[in-house]
């Protein structure tokens, strides 16, 4: 950047002409929401529309049974499952991008790009309808169980019963592969800048004293692509951990995750309060991530 | 492709199991939206099985009167988000690049907080803070959009702003100064000089903006009233009872006005400023 | 050096094209042991093609590169006796100066911890580094990445040592310190392939200098030779743009 930064005193009227509509902005909008959300969740319910704020812990109490801590619990464990297998398959795909020949490169971008943009509810539903028990996965796990049948035959031994349509959808295997399906692209694409940073020469360099491709893989470009696997990381356990939509579609009666009990109390349940503490624990949870990166990052920096 | 030459130690790219990786990557990420679309256009009520070509169950989405609405408010609702976001998010970018003011850290801190928070949690805050202040409902079109407007406004701005703020940081400041020197008004330095520049930050600021707004469900779904159903809000409460060719057919409609708005940012910016803006 | 020397480095036939372009067109070359062999030419000659495919980044579409009687055309680079320096010194920012030397001294020729640092810090006395043994890359000048990166290769005992343009990222001033650990060197006895464009350094140290013009040898002999009489109209008008610009 050049020349320094203006000190607001200086220029009162051009400043007061960018920075009111944005500050006002956030202000009514996002702040005071934020702030009512804080307030309930000190509150109870005191008629059929009416919440007192009295200023109570019970809502939090309520959160640390462990009906909802396992929520909580689970929902962490679903997300870091779903990081995880974002980034097994992820590296190869950005490691294959970074070093593709040039012509091919933009196309692969734009091949993992063009899912990011299209409606999150529409690629979730068109998952559900191959997953279904009409679908056709269902129709290719039969096909390899008539084959299977077949070969026993072969061999002499009785052919196995037929095919019964397994239920894919409404289980936990289910919302991991649906959120792996969402978030594979916000893996790929941090991955992949800081793959593309990475000077090659460097994994020249290793080749060049002997190291093999996997030693090369783990000393030296797992450890210089770290800051883009730490935010390809947080942007996928991030909304990972929030996520509603897909435990809602694809999920069954026991993989819910936090999202959807704090949408419960607000649309059934109808405990507004409790709601709001609970999606105030979601926000500290977020926070602590958060820090935790933060300060991995300046410890880097500092050595 | 088939070229003898052997693989050179960094042709990842052309080793066998790295392509098949790569090709089944996007056959896990396309073949449920290429299935969906191919079968929009399948005459048989049951997905699986390709009985022949039809258009009815376009016809049919698009004589729905509910969804059709649902698809103008979706497209309404984004239009005006946009162009407000592109406004606010401007603004904040320039406050922020060009002034030293008080709380600046804490005015930068909470503008990144809508992006970060989850969504479920700003869908919450809506809902309650619309109840409170008891926001009229049964206002005449376009205005019943307007909570869910503000709401669309309140993610898609920060997001504008980093961009744009992004494009800032190479901009040299003298140019501005000597506009000024040859007596332009701080005004005319910003439109002749300033905005020129941030340009292309805007086109993309706008496509992400218009593509968020099109895309959320779950903020919309906190916030909308019995009235005001958008496009996702309705194919969800569609989706929740069956899968349908009718959904596919509305579905389809969607996928290629995405492909069509990504072609268009490809086209303003290339591949590569796309991917940088992510 | 005897000419019965069995060459330790032969280049048969070798080309290698990359789509429509022909980068090195059916070059032979034979290098015997403790040579300092020049390579020169214009930009895009093909100086850098042909190194790499001796270190065997690059694969020859046609022809054989033996290495001491063997032939390696194939061969990953990992299992060639050939050390590459860089021209971006290639140090790894992550390590520190000693880690730098000693890791592929542990993890690839399976040397003790106490043997490698041995050889490590010898090799790092031998470029004059000694006293930055713990510092990261990011704290060194170019010159001493550059250094860094010599003392790395020679850490691992190579045959041969293949150097692209060693001195061209560094400033002017660094140039010198560079140069005066190659010239070590090759009184050491150390076999070197070296790309430059330091004609002085190169006429003053080269046992012989090869001049290469679109990816073919267009002349070949020892630096007198080449510098004082070359035979060639198109070596002469190299050179002459290079005393122009006043690198002789
Ligand atoms: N990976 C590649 N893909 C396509 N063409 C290449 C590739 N590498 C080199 N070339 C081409 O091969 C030719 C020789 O390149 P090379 O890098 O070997 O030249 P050079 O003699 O090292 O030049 P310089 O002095 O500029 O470093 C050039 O025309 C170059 O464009
Ligand atoms: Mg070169």
């Amino acid at each position: 950047m050049s020349g320094a930064l203006q000190d607001w005193k200086s220029q009162k009227k051009p400043f007061a002409a960018v920075v009111t509509a944005p500050v006002f902005w956030l202000a009514l909008f996002f702040v005071a929401p934020m702030a009512i959300v804080w307030l309930y969740s000190f509150g109870q319910n005191a008629g059929p529309a009416d919440i007192e704020i009295s200023g109570t812990l019970d809502n939090y109490k309520r959160a640390t049974e462990w009906l909802y801590v396992s929520i909580f619990l689970k929902s962490f464990a679903v997300a870091a499952l779903t990081t995880l297998l974002c980034l097994i398959i992820g590296f190869p795909v950005a490691m294959a991008i970074t070093f593709a020949a040039p012509k091919w490169r933009p196309w692969l971008l734009l091949g993992i790009m063009l899912p990011f943009w299209t409606n999150l509810l529409i690629r979730t539903y068109a998952l559900m309808a191959l997953m279904g028990s009409n679908g056709y996965m269902n129709k290719g796990l039969g096909g390899l169980w008539e084959g299977a049948s077949w070969l026993r035959t072969l061999v002499g031994m009785q052919p196995l019963e037929a095919w019964t349509p397994v239920q894919l959808l409404y289980n936990n295997f289910a919302v991991v592969l649906g959120l792996v399906y969402v978030h594979l692209p916000f893996m790929v694409l941090p991955l992949y800048s800081a793959l593309d940073r990475l000077d090659k020469s460097l994994i020249e360099a290793s080749l060049d004293l002997g190291a093999g491709h996997f030693k090369t893989f783990m000393q030296i470009v797992v450890p210089l692509a770290a800051p883009g696997i730490v935010a390809g990381v947080m942007i996928t356990l991030i909304p990972a951990l929030g996520a509603y939509l897909t435990p809602d579609l694809m999920g069954g009666t026991d993989s819910q995750m936090i999202a959807n009990v704090i949408e419960r109390q607000f649309k059934r349940a109808n405990d507004w309060p409790f709601g709001a503490a609970l999606s105030f624990l979601l926000i500290y949870a977020m926070f602590i991530l958060i820090a935790f990166q933060s300060m991995r990052a300046n410890k880097v920096k500092e050595a | 492709m088939f070229n003898r030459t052997p693989i050179a130690p960094l042709e990842y790219t052309r080793k066998l199991w790295m392509r098949s990786w790569v090709g089944l990557t996007m056959l896990f990420l396309y073949a449920p939206l290429i299935v969906l679309m191919v079968f929009s256009f399948n005459d048989s009520k049951r997905n699986v099985v390709w009985k022949g070509f039809t258009l009815k169950y376009y016809e049919k989405a698009l004589n729905n009167d509910s969804l059709v609405e649902a698809l103008v408010n979706s497209l309404t609702i984004a239009a005006l988000a946009t162009i407000v976001s592109l406004v606010i998010g401007a603004l904040a970018a320039v406050a922020l690049w060009r002034f030293r003011f008080p709380f600046k850290g804490l005015v930068e801190g909470t503008m990144s907080l809508p992006i970060i928070v989850p969504e479920i949690c700003l869908g919450v805050a809506f809902l309650i803070f619309f109840a409170k202040v008891d926001w009229p409902t049964d206002l005449p079109w376009p205005l019943n959009l307007s909570a869910i407007t503000i709401a669309h406004i309140t993610f898609c701005f920060p997001f504008v702003a980093m961009v744009v703020r992004a494009r800032l940081a190479s901009f040299n400041k003298e140019e501005e100064e000597a506009a000024k020197d040859l007596g332009a008004t701080e005004w005319q330095a910003f439109r002749d000089v300033l905005l020129p520049h941030i340009r292309p930050a805007l086109v993309a600021g706008a496509l992400l903006a218009f593509t968020l707004s099109l895309d959320d469900f779950v903020i919309t779904f906190f916030t909308s009233g019995p009235d005001t159903i958008t496009f996702p809000v309705k194919v969800y409460s569609m989706v929740r009872f069956s899968v349908t060719p009718e959904v596919n057919a509305a579905s389809t409609i969607l996928i290629l006005l995405t492909v069509i708005l990504t072609f268009i940012a490809l086209k303003l910016q290339g591949v590569k400023g796309i991917a940088e803006t992510h | 050096m005897t000419q019965a020397q069995q060459p330790i480095i032969q280049i048969r036939n070798v080309s290698k094209r990359f789509g429509k372009v022909t980068a090195v067109d059916n070059i032979s070359l034979d290098i015997l042991a403790g040579e300092f062999f020049v390579l020169l030419g214009p930009s895009g000659c093909g100086k850098t093609t042909l190194l790499r495919m001796i270190a065997g980044f690059e694969m020859p579409t046609e022809g054989q590169i033996i290495i001491d009687g063997q032939d390696m055309s194939l061969v990953p680079p990992n299992k060639r006796p050939v050390n590459m320096v860089f021209q971006s010194y290639a140090v790894f920012p992550h390590m520190n100066v000693t880690e730098n030397l000693n890791l592929a001294q542990i993890k690839v020729l399976g040397r003790s911890v106490d043997d490698a640092k041995a050889r490590g810090l010898k090799m790092l006395d031998r470029v004059g580094l000694m006293v930055h043994k713990d510092k990261f890359p990011g704290q060194l000048s170019g010159g001493q990445q550059q250094r860094v990166a010599i003392a790395r290769a020679l850490a691992m005992s190579p045959k041969l040592m293949l150097f692209d343009e060693p001195t061209s990222a560094l400033d002017p001033e660094l140039v010198g310190e560079v140069l005066k650990v190659m010239r070590d060197l090759a009184q050491g006895g150390m076999t070197m392939i070296v790309v430059t464009h330091e004609m002085g350094f190169a006429r003053e140290v080269a046992s012989k200098v090869c001049f290469l013009y679109e990816g073919v040898v267009h002349e070949e002999g020892p630096p007198a030779q080449i510098f004082g009489d070359p035979k060639q109209e198109r070596t002469r008008a190299f050179l002459k743009r290079i005393i122009e610009a006043g690198r002789l």
